[in-house]
């Protein structure tokens, strides 16, 4: 009878493989590692995605705000009023639609239903001067302008076959009355705008804030 | 040895049906791997050609601002455009002060792909825009750019907002009926998917 070879013990286990709580343990171990890796991941990826929508926000505020100094500059009067009068309502030479009595309140006020109006004095090539209103509005989540549209050299369109356009200039304001609030000096020279833009695409309350204070053309003289 | 002829030394290498299966297995996971891998790499493109494009779009909305010039703008759609394709160029209305430091925008090398372009605009658009030193646009309703690739199922839009010129990103990835005529609004490619 042949006698039998002992295996050593380390040697039987080395080739035994592993048992099923082992593998167990390696499978969690293994999970664990994934399912953190996979955590900060996600979270660079949301910290860069979000850094990328403030950006946008902060070039659409700053965009925003140098349209409204440019249109403000050219008008002769600010208004809390949707429609400031544009035609003159007496004989007095001096009194033009630019002047404040037209459109001014006795003190400074917040614009009724947040909406802020423009007055501009347009001189036209015969020499004549018109008059046209831009108004800034809010609805819901969208700041709309009505007023003439833009020529290719960055003036006014106020040629006879223009008329005032309504466009959406901003669609990402915050759906709240505080995301457009202007005010309006008691001469009708300057007004304060504060806006509340929201950054999309993040989570939580992301919003960008901005006010300026904008002021019409110093060739406006306001007689008080 | 006799009776030992079944028993497995633990040396014996695998069936063939093991290694059939095994490479069946193999075989469907690389083909997987594969075609996800060529769909990430034309979506990369994709949206490579639509963030190149709105870059180059917010130098040159900065530039009339800051240099006190205007910027002519004008989108050239198409089908079947190759990498490297211009679809937007720039001009100055001062021609010594330049507008972005590129003057036009060019699709990314794509290989043997190639993308379509579309650009749609108000009445009278004849896809120019002119951005100006009001820090507005003279567009006065949605300008918007649509770009697909081929053998990918998807669509990447921009848009500019009337007037104020603001940027948008948008994106529809189930659209397969995009073409160079296409207003990209109409296939659901609008903000609220954004990119």
């Amino acid at each position: 009878m042949p006698s039998r070879v002992k295996i050593p013990v380390w040697r039987y286990r080395l080739q035994a493989g592993f048992t099923l709580i082992e593998m167990m343990i390696s499978v969690v171990v293994t999970g664990l590692a994934i399912a953190m890796a996979s955590v900060l991941a996600i979270n660079y990826l949301r910290t860069t995605d979000s850094a990328i929508w403030i950006n946008q926000a902060r070039q659409d505020s700053s965009s925003i705000g140098r349209l409204l100094r440019a249109e403000v500059n050219e008008a002769c009067l600010v208004g809390q009023d949707t429609t400031p009068i544009t035609s003159v309502t007496s004989a007095t030479p001096t009194n033009t639609p630019c002047t404040p009595y037209n459109a001014c309140s006795s003190s400074a006020v917040t614009t009724v239903d947040h909406t802020l109006s423009l007055l501009l004095p347009i001189t036209l090539p015969n020499g004549t001067v018109s008059y046209r209103v831009i108004t800034y509005s809010r609805n819901a989540t969208n700041l709309t302008r009505l007023g003439p549209p833009i020529a290719s050299d960055g003036t006014l369109d106020v040629t006879s076959s223009s008329t005032n356009i309504s466009t959406t200039i901003v669609d990402t304001l915050v759906n709240s009355t505080a995301a457009f609030q202007p005010t309006v000096s008691t001469d009708c020279s300057r007004t304060t705008i504060s806006m509340l833009l929201n950054v999309p695409n993040t989570t939580g309350n992301n919003t960008i804030a901005q006010t300026n204070t904008y002021a019409v053309s110093p060739s406006y003289t306001k007689p008080l | 040895m006799p009776g030992s002829g079944l028993k497995k030394s633990g040396r014996e290498g695998f069936s063939l049906l093991e290694l059939v299966v095994v490479i069946a297995i193999i075989g469907l996971v690389v083909s997987k791997v594969a075609s996800t891998g060529a769909d990430v790499y034309r979506r990369d493109l994709l949206n490579q050609a639509i963030t190149d494009l709105q870059s180059w779009l917010q130098e040159v909305r900065s530039s009339p601002d800051q240099k006190g010039i205007t910027c002519q703008v004008d989108f050239i759609p198409g089908s079947n455009l190759a990498g490297n394709t211009a679809i937007a160029t720039v001009t100055s209305s001062i021609s010594s002060i330049p507008c972005a430091s590129t003057s036009s925008v060019r699709l990314p090398a794509a290989g043997g792909l190639t993308f379509t372009v579309s650009a749609q605009g108000p009445t009278g658009f004849s896809n120019r825009v002119f951005f100006t030193r009001r820090s507005a646009i003279t567009a006065t309703t949605n300008v918007e750019v649509g770009i697909a690739i081929s053998r990918l199922t998807g669509l990447r839009c921009l848009r500019l907002l009337p007037v104020s010129g603001l940027v948008r990103m948008a994106r529809n990835n189930s659209t397969s009926t995009f073409t160079s005529t296409t207003n990209a609004t109409t296939l659901n490619c609008t903000t609220s998917n954004a990119l």
